[in-house]
């Protein structure tokens, strides 16, 4: 089709001024964000160190019994959180670029890619200041860390961090013109996140094990998760393949961005 | 000029949106969908549509025009005319839904006062921001920042965050980054009006600067502006384009007789002090018997140089002397002429209770085409305001030059002189 060619070619004689844009944007946000608050970065760590807390109090009581092996359950929730939280907030983070620039859209015009761009430099900003926690928490819980976690684990991160934006950006159009979709995305993360191995190991027959299976984030979490601190298989063949996919999709997302932007500023305009 | 240097093109342009919202993000979705598919697309243009679907309406139809480098065209009409769309279609912010439209150059926009600012950081940080949105990288920024700031006359405030601005400080902000960036197209909304009439002056001596090495298009409400800046002007209405003469008094005229078929020109609710000395009871403008004049019930109509008189009816509350002063003001609410050519008024003295009547004559009318106002104001001899009065029928002064000056001189004449050879101009 003629206006898959014409938007390839306006991605590439835009890219440099919407890399500088998405920069600049980024920097602007995260100025303004923190500029505002006392505590500042430290709110990019407290979500997951307090979801951990509520699972090894859990654990600690005995209310949930998980067996996760040599890995200490403590770090294995920890990392699972990590890994997860990579990939729901990339997720529900990349919905939403289109609704909140919708002022300056009306307003100015320049490469819209960049709000693409800047979104995902934000998420990995999270995520890095996040992967962070994981030294001092091997530490803590007496984990043992393979040589090999200072270049699986962010690996395994960014994975993750690129299938959520995969998903997003492909939504994007939709969810910027019905609400609905944003709305019923944050519930759909809560469910899946009790689908997906974050806080327990994959189990080893019936229904749970075949969602585990099917269910695209977990081989990038199971895989991460099993070489960095051991105690689960990883699976290359299938995180290979997801990894590909959320490539190929991310490129498709981008694409039909670009041709839907017209058509969502138009409708959204003040 | 040559082809080479039209920058702006527009043959036709349309632009329709949708009244009710559930619909018209409807319509967003199923537009998404024709796009994608191969059997809508036409040579790779956008999904066109010449007709409304339900709930839509033309905002823009059928507007051409062409602009070269060294113009300055005025977009005139009345509040929701289009004026707007026009201009982000104009930007690339919106695609037209008909039409065509070659833009060749950068363009610069001054639609609103903060966009792409973010609040909380400064103005500084923010002109940073803004010249990125535009296109412009942080070094092209640097060589500009000093100009930049300077132009902009915030002071120490440029250091404090946005969110604290007044309108004139963020339109000042936003002007010197979008007119130091050396865009070829600038485009500005009725944002200019917030500023105080110091940057006024600024911005259009800048803008004069720019103009040879771009092409401006103007929004206003200020017919004086549009006159002064504009080489050229377009006056929408309900999103079409109102033919008329060339040239931007013809515009104008057009648009301020538009104003007037709607309104009355505006009024002035009588004022009267507590305890008057004098008052207007009534008033009346009867036009010289020689002058072709109509009269309706409302209005005079005269033409230009016409004689009228305007009779009032004084009615003196006590002994005192009273003075009256009369000024027309014309539909833009601007007092184009004062009809007492003492300067400070007439004096007139009364009695108790007595009525006195005084007619203004006032020979060869110089007011131009337009409806007029006639407000009177009594004062005390010592200054202090008894009344405000508006003399009840409008004066309307018949078409007669296209210029969009308020006044003609009928004073003026032209002489020519022969020259033998080229050489100073001898007294």
């Amino acid at each position: 089709m003629e206006s898959i060619r014409e938007i390839a070619a306006s991605l590439v004689r835009d890219f440099s001024t919407a890399r500088m844009l998405a920069w600049r944007l980024f920097l602007r946000d995260t100025r303004a964000q923190f500029r505002a608050s006392f505590l500042g970065y430290v709110w990019l760590f407290l979500p997951p160190i307090a979801t951990t807390l509520v699972w090894i109090f859990l654990d600690n009581q005995q209310v949930i019994s998980v067996d996760t092996g040599s890995v200490p359950y403590p770090f294995f929730v920890l990392m699972g959180n990590l890994l997860w939280t990579a990939f729901a907030t990339s997720l529900t983070g990349s919905l939403g670029i289109v609704g909140e620039a919708g002022g300056v859209l009306s307003k100015l015009n320049f490469p819209h890619e960049a709000l693409v761009m800047t979104s995902m430099l934000k998420v990995l900003l999270n995520t890095a200041v996040q992967a962070l926690l994981i030294v001092p928490a091997a530490f803590l819980f007496s984990a043992s860390l393979s040589w090999a976690t200072f270049l699986v684990f962010p690996l395994g991160l960014l994975s993750l961090v690129l299938l959520g934006y995969a998903i997003g950006v492909i939504l994007v159009p939709a969810a910027t013109l019905f609400a609905d979709i944003g709305r019923s995305m944050q519930f759909v993360t809560r469910f899946w996140f009790f689908l997906t191995p974050v806080v327990y190991p994959v189990p080893e027959t019936g229904l749970g094990r075949f969602l585990a299976q099917w269910n695209p984030v977990s081989p990038l979490i199971v895989t991460t998760r099993g070489l960095t601190a051991g105690g689960e298989t990883p699976l290359f063949v299938a995180s290979a393949i997801i990894f590909a996919a959320a490539l190929l999709l991310l490129l498709a997302g981008v694409f039909l961005f670009k041709l839907a932007m017209p058509r969502l500023i138009e409708r959204m305009s003040a | 000029m040559s082809e080479d240097e039209i920058v702006i093109q527009a043959e036709a342009l349309g632009k329709k949106f949708c009244r009710s919202l559930k619909r018209s993000l409807w319509y967003g979705f199923t537009d998404i969908l024709k796009d994608l598919s191969p059997f809508h697309t036409q040579r790779g243009d956008r999904t066109r549509s010449d007709t409304l679907r339900t709930d839509e309406f033309w905002a823009l139809r059928e507007v051409s025009f062409q602009l070269k480098k060294g113009e300055c065209l005025g977009v005139i009409g009345p509040n929701g005319a289009g004026k707007s769309t026009l201009l982000k279609v104009l930007s690339g912010i919106l695609k037209p839904d008909t039409g065509r439209l070659i833009v060749r150059g950068r363009v610069c926009a001054l639609i609103e006062l903060g966009a792409g600012f973010n609040p909380i950081l400064t103005g500084r940080e923010n002109i940073f921001n803004r010249a990125a949105l535009l296109g412009f990288t942080r070094s092209q920024v640097n060589k500009k920042f000093q100009e930049i700031v300077d132009f902009a006359e915030i002071g120490e405030f440029i250091d404090m965050p946005v969110r604290n601005y007044s309108s004139g400080m963020a339109v000042r902000l936003g002007f010197a980054v979008s007119s130091h960036l050396e865009p070829d197209i600038l485009i500005l909304d009725e944002v200019l009006a917030v500023g105080d009439v110091a940057f006024k002056k600024k911005s259009f001596n800048k803008i004069t600067e720019l103009i040879d090495k771009c092409a401006v298009i103007l929004v206003s409400h200020s017919m004086p502006t549009i006159f002064r800046s504009c080489t050229d002007a377009i006056l929408l209405r309900s999103g079409q384009q109102v033919p008329t003469e060339a040239g931007v008094g013809p515009v104008i005229h057009e648009h301020l007789r538009q104003s007037a078929d709607n309104l009355d020109a505006a009024k002035l609710a009588d004022y009267f002090a507590p305890a008057p000395e004098c008052v207007v009871r009534s008033s009346l403008i009867e036009a010289d018997r020689t002058t072709d004049s109509a009269v309706d019930g409302s209005a005079v109509s005269v033409d230009f140089q016409s004689s009228i008189s305007i009779a009032l009816h004084l009615k003196f509350n006590t002994d005192t002397e009273c003075v009256v002063h009369a000024v027309a003001w014309n539909q833009e609410l601007i007092s184009v002429l004062d009809l007492t050519s003492r300067g400070e008024g007439f004096t007139i003295e009364g009695a108790a209770n007595e009525m006195k009547i005084a007619i203004l004559r006032i020979d060869a009318l110089p007011l131009n085409s337009g409806t007029y106002n006639i407000i009177v104001h009594i004062h005390t001899s010592n200054g202090l305001l008894q009344q405000k009065h508006r003399v009840p029928q409008n004066l309307i002064v018949r078409p007669f030059t296209s210029s969009a000056a308020y006044c003609i001189s009928t004073s003026t004449s032209l002489e020519t002189q022969n020259h033998g050879k080229p050489g100073p101009l001898t007294a």
